[in-house]
């Protein structure tokens, strides 16, 4: 069976996590960067309920106003780098609500940058390391490249 | 919140700015080498079988070849087969793709996996 994933999709999800992570460093507002932290685990614990993907899926793409652009490739990958953005965000917060902001606020930083990367440079770091993971046969890593 | 706001506009242009430099360096560099051209464009695809993209990439590049027609060479790069060009051309993610004019000269560096209508913009304008 032939794997898909919709690149617009992830690429709205990541704009999204870009945009309310700067709005929460901005506004100094915790709550938010708890929010996109949490939605992230969500998504990747139960990816029906991955909010931005379904504001993709029920307002910007019937609106026609992102294109769907869907190519070969695992699910899974973007799924981890996802929940591993979503745990660096939980320990940004943990931190921001014990008083260390400097830290706190450099972990969101660090997620901002990781999304950036892939949002603009089509790299994804946490893909990289799922397959990794999967090289050195770590249990729960199974998919390896596509390779057609 | 305003020197927030200064931060992150900051951060964002400081960013931005090291992209756009990093891109510029990596073209003078590429430029630097001198490579003999071929009379018509040459566009170099990287991949790898490890590459979760490449597939999609290839096949973007299928459909270009067959609107284009002849009218670029294609040359297709296995950067666990061939480390040292990819090194040369300093590759460092998966898939690349760079166009090469027919005077030899690097025009453009995509990274990451490049849509066919993108890289057939890229094509015209060295066609003029």
């Amino acid at each position: 069976m032939e794997r898909k994933v919709d690149e617009s999709a992830l690429k709205v999800n990541q704009a999204f996590i870009i945009g309310l992570l700067l709005l929460a460093f901005v506004l100094d507002a915790v709550w938010l960067a708890a929010f996109v932290g949490a939605v992230m685990l969500l998504g990747t614990a139960v990816p029906p309920l991955s909010l931005f993907k379904r504001i993709y899926q029920h307002w910007l793409k019937p609106a026609n106003l992102v294109k769907p652009h869907v190519i070969t490739d695992n699910p899974e990958p973007h799924r981890f780098a996802q929940g591993f953005g979503g745990v660096v965000l939980a320990l940004a917060v943990a931190f921001l609500l014990t008083g260390q902001a400097v830290i706190g606020w450099s972990l969101v930083w660090v997620v901002v940058g990781l999304a950036a990367l892939n949002l603009f440079l089509g790299f994804c770091a946490g893909c990289f390391l799922y397959y990794q993971l999967n090289r050195l046969g770590i249990p729960g890593f199974n998919r390896s490249p596509i390779r057609l | 919140m305003i020197e927030r706001l200064i931060i992150s506009l900051a951060v964002v242009m400081a960013g931005t700015a090291v992209y756009l430099l990093f891109r510029r360096l990596h073209l003078w560099r590429l430029n630097r080498q001198n490579a003999a051209g071929t009379g018509q464009p040459l566009l170099l695809y990287f991949s790898s079988e490890g590459c979760a993209a490449c597939p999609t990439q290839g096949r973007y590049l299928e459909q270009l070849a067959a609107v284009w027609n002849g009218r670029f060479t294609l040359r297709k790069i296995d950067a666990d087969v061939e480390p040292e060009t990819a090194v040369q051309y300093g590759v460092f993610t998966l898939p690349t793709t760079i166009l090469v004019d027919g005077h030899g000269a690097v025009r453009q560096i995509n990274y990451g996996l490049t849509n066919a209508h993108k890289l057939a913009k890229q094509l015209e304008t060295m066609y003029g």
